[in-house]
């Protein structure tokens, strides 16, 4: 019986050590949206939603997009809008990310209120490419 | 050796995943980073490229980390990192210099 005990608590020991790790593994990871080996680091964030008197809404996005295998090499990106109804209903905001012009502000107004599906579109020096999608 | 961020400096902000870059040397990986400053900050290498670290911080922080690296002769380095300045929000084009120096001391 006592050998049973301290096989016992030595389970329980062992398996409590390995739920920490395993939270911290994960924990550690929470924050990184990449899943694959990213050819691209970039960030796309809302920042502003608002309406103005004419009842038209106000979306304001702050972009930041590098080229990952080189960061001294330029991505090029073009960033388009739509809702349900219209179809590039604010025009496409496109250039090509080096230096200072990595991190960049688009924004997009829609006559009336509805969800705003954006689409951005990066491409890479040696011909990469990738589609992201968002809804807000 | 020394650090290179991926974005520009104004694009420092808080809920933002930041890359960096070990420069300086060719066949190294990071080893280790720690955070020496930044308490609402998280640290870590990337998981596929063995050359960046990315930093998280959900509050505005002034962060200092440590990097630790190796090459494949097994020397190791560490590197300081500090200061970078994370904000709760930044225009694009804002100067928010002086943000990053790195000094280094071989282990």
């Amino acid at each position: 019986v006592k050998s049973l005990r301290v096989f016992f608590l030595f389970s329980l020991i062992v398996f409590a050590f390995q739920n920490c790790g395993t939270f911290e593994a994960a924990n550690q990871f929470q924050y990184y949206s990449y899943k694959s080996s990213p050819l691209f680091y970039f960030d796309f964030k809302l920042v502003e939603k608002s309406m103005d008197d004419l009842g038209r809404q106000k979306f304001v996005f702050d972009v930041v997009i590098s080229y990952a295998l080189d960061l001294n090499q330029s991505a090029s990106y073009s960033v388009n809008f739509s809702t349900k109804m219209i179809p590039g209903v604010c025009s496409a905001a496109t250039g090509s990310a080096i230096s200072n012009s990595k991190h960049f502000r688009t924004e997009c107004l829609i006559p009336t209120p509805d969800d705003l599906y954006v689409q951005l579109m990066l491409s890479g020096p040696n011909g990469e490419s990738l589609t992201q999608s968002y809804r807000f | 050796m020394s650090f290179a961020s991926y974005y520009p400096s104004s694009a420092y902000v808080i809920n933002r995943l930041l890359p960096f870059k070990v420069v300086g040397a060719s066949d190294i990986f990071i080893k280790s980073v720690h955070l020496k400053s930044g308490d609402s900050c998280q640290i870590f290498i990337d998981p596929y490229h063995e050359k960046d670290f990315h930093i998280y911080c959900l509050k505005p922080s002034l962060v200092t980390a440590e990097i630790m690296v190796s090459d494949k002769a097994n020397n190791n380095y560490t590197l300081s990192l500090g200061y970078i300045n994370i904000f709760e929000e930044s225009l694009p084009g804002q100067s928010v210099a002086p943000t990053f120096k790195t000094n280094e001391a071989e282990k």
